[in-house]
């Protein structure tokens, strides 16, 4: 693959990004992250 | 000498961004995490949100988190965090910006008996990580859950040695309730831990090369991040002097973009023509061509 098409690949996948990140916060995906990243993953630790 | 200050210099900012994404020191002393509002946005390397200082949220945590959830339906949200990362960076994150990574760096530079570039059936073990993050990461979340439809978070659970070093252990040595309720399953990912870190001290990075979703997502990024390696043609002689000086054994001047690299630069420093640059670099300051010679 050309440079120049690498670069619009990489431009293209930072849109969709974009608007996967805006898309997620509408749909309060980042309400999901926080409530899970605040307390404690017993998994995580190896106890859950 | 150049070699030598420009790992340092990779060291440094592995070294200064742990400290910038794990630095809620008060958590490390009452054996509690940051609850504050960074944790809803995920960091670009490996760092388990249990981990007494993280700030922020890891994303294959938070990436198997969506997927188990009751009801759960395509977690746009972390995914966005991924692709952003990837097309950005690639496998650079692996190099500077993962807090197990450094670890492992850290490991392999103690002198052992013996160092392998490569262990036996290093090819099918190249091919692990992807089956990690099909199966542990995405399929089993989804597919294995409870009667009420809750998932669990398998390699998180199950594998993820970095959650244990820098999440269990700090944890469980602070904290007494949790410390007694520690039992087998702690045991098996301790073992696996030690497992790990002895191996890093044999082998360059065997939980990247072998294990890491992470990296398994942004090395399919690599070959067309908007950071990525070029090879000047007129300059590579193929003498394999990049090969031999690479810790992953990779074949730069082939595949200045290979899914395993992890952009820690030393083939640039070692390449005798200097054929070696990157997308960073103006057009002309070391390479004049494409991005890859086949």
């Amino acid at each position: 693959m050309k440079r120049a098409w690498r670069t619009v690949a990489a431009i293209a996948l930072l849109v969709l990004a974009a608007l996967f990140i805006t898309l997620g916060m509408a749909r309060g995906e980042d309400a999901g992250v926080y409530r899970k990243a605040s307390i404690i993953c017993l998994e995580c630790i190896g106890i859950g | 000498m150049a070699k030598k200050y420009k790992n340092a210099r990779r060291h440094f900012v592995q070294a200064l961004y742990v400290a910038l994404t794990n630095g809620y020191a008060a958590g490390f002393a009452g054996g509690r995490i940051y609850t504050g509002p960074l944790k809803a946005y995920c960091v670009p390397g490996l760092n388990c949100y249990s981990c007494p200082g993280a700030l922020f949220a890891c994303p294959v945590g938070a990436l198997q988190a969506a997927l188990s959830g009751r009801g759960a339906s395509f977690p746009f949200y972390v995914t966005g965090f991924l692709l952003a990362f990837g097309a950005l960076m690639g496998r650079l994150i692996c190099g500077f910006l993962c807090p197990f990574g450094l670890v492992q760096d850290l490991l392999y530079k103690i002198p052992f008996f013996k160092k392998y570039t490569r262990l036996k059936g290093e090819r099918v073990l190249n091919k692990l990580r992807y089956v990690i993050l099909i199966v542990f990461v995405l399929l089993l979340p989804m597919l294995a859950v409870d009667v009420v439809g809750q998932g669990l978070p398998w390699f998180c659970k199950y594998i993820c040695p970095s959650g244990t070093l820098f999440g269990g252990i700090p944890l469980l040595g602070a904290n007494d309730v949790l410390r007694d309720v520690a039992g087998a399953l702690f045991a098996w990912k301790l073992a696996l831990l030690i497992l790990l870190l002895l191996l890093s001290l044999m082998v360059y990075r065997p939980f990247c090369r072998y294990v890491c979703p992470l990296g398994a997502i942004y090395g399919l990024c690599n070959p067309i991040a908007l950071y990525r390696y070029r090879v000047d043609q007129s300059a590579c002689t193929g003498c394999k002097t990049c090969q031999r000086a690479c810790p992953m054994h990779i074949p730069v001047y082939r595949t200045p973009n290979s899914t395993a690299c992890i952009r820690c630069g030393i083939c640039k420093n070692a390449c005798p023509r200097g054929a070696i640059g990157s997308t960073l670099q103006r057009k002309g300051q070391v390479c004049a061509q494409g991005d890859a010679i086949k």
